[in-house]
């Protein structure tokens, strides 16, 4: 009697959490189909908070849409405008759209995380992709400027002052922390970062990420968006042009 | 004694050629880097301006569309982004007071970040 009673029990538990994953799939099915076209296949469209207000991002909805102006551009002198590699360094991570969309809804949203945009702000002016900050590539590539130093604090780093002999010594040895430490800063508090530029055709944010990694910025928590503005464009997705 | 003179003498010469030499050093390096740097940005900067400061191009529905974006995620949007991502606390936020429920999605309008929200949610909840 109490094996059947245990039986009936996780037969009806079974079938609450069939019904519940039924109608969470549903729900999902129906948010979708609001729209032709997706972020991806689980997000119709995300909201990123750009200079205080939200942003809706999505691509453009029009299946017939085809990319104008500036960025429909296929070729640009090169040199300077050259084909950039996959990977600016090995231990830096080269990311997609996919991942800039769940790094916004997650890093960015809960202020562990910035979206840089590391082009020269003639650039930013004319156009960026919500939710991103302007530190040009010129400030993170100058190592030791009042720039860059104000950069790295903005981005989490915290400068060590006077760093005395013995225990810059003992973190050598590992018997102190020295992890996401160098001589002048402590990185363990910094922000996961994604730089991004133009496109796979901009050196721009390769040379901030050379930058930073330069100083001692942890690699791990550097991202490398090489589709940059030419990728995200092409994808219809949503733009801005700051102060408006 | 004349050979220590001209020992004496010879010691900061050395020391002085040593030190314009790795000054020299460090000005052709600087100059290199600017040599490098300045074209760099003198041709983004030309490149820039042939930017137009636009979107891509909507129709008037898509344009409607965005106009209506910026005023905010919707309720049904916040509702379902948490479900997805903290079915736990969407549970406890159900539970809430319409009013909660308000205050909650404002403060995530507003930018809070979702660790916030969550901690609201169960403050919410449990006073």
């Amino acid at each position: 009697m109490g094996i059947s009673m245990k039986r009936l029990y996780c037969q009806i538990v079974t079938v609450f959490f069939m019904m519940f994953s039924i109608q969470t799939i549903a729900d999902e099915q129906a948010t979708g189909s609001e729209m032709a076209v997706g972020l991806s296949g689980k997000k119709p469209y995300i909201h990123v908070i750009h200079e205080g207000r939200s942003v809706k991002v999505q691509r453009v909805q029009d299946p017939d849409y085809e990319l104008k102006g500036y960025y429909a551009k296929t070729a640009r002198k090169c040199p300077p405008f050259c084909l950039q590699p996959m990977q600016v360094d090995s231990s830096v991570a080269t990311i997609g759209e996919v991942e800039v969309f769940e790094f916004m809804e997650t890093k960015l949203r809960d202020n562990k995380g910035l979206l840089i945009d590391a082009r020269t702000p003639e650039w930013y002016e004319r156009g960026t992709i919500p939710g991103s900050i302007n530190i040009p590539f010129t400030t993170l590539s100058k190592e030791g400027t009042a720039e860059n130093d104000a950069a790295l604090a903005i981005f989490g780093g915290k400068p060590r002052g006077e760093v005395g002999t013995l225990s810059l010594k003992l973190e050598e040895m590992g018997l102190l922390d020295s992890d996401d430490k160098t001589e002048k800063w402590d990185f363990s508090n910094a922000k996961e970062l994604v730089l991004w530029c133009n496109g796979p055709e901009c050196g721009q944010s390769p040379r901030a990420i050379k930058g930073l990694l330069k100083v001692g910025y942890p690699a791990n928590k550097i991202f490398y968006y090489r589709g940059g503005m030419q990728l995200w464009q092409l994808w219809g997705l949503t733009t801005v042009v700051p102060g408006e | 004694m004349a050979t220590q003179t001209i020992c004496f003498i010879r010691m900061p010469v050395i020391r002085l050629r040593h030190q314009i030499s790795v000054l020299l050093a460090m000005c052709l390096a600087a100059q290199l880097i600017a040599a490098d740097e300045d074209p760099y940005l003198s041709a983004i900067s030309s490149e820039a301006a042939k930017v137009e400061a636009t979107a891509p191009e909507l129709d008037s529905d898509e344009v409607n569309a965005t106009e209506s974006a910026t005023e905010g995620p919707s309720v049904h949007a916040f509702e379902d982004d948490l479900k997805t991502r903290y079915m736990g606390t969407f549970t406890f936020y159900k539970r809430l007071p319409r009013r909660a429920r308000e205050e909650i999605f404002e403060e995530y309008k507003d930018g809070a970040s979702i660790d916030e929200i969550r901690k609201k949610i169960m403050d919410r909840f449990l006073n």
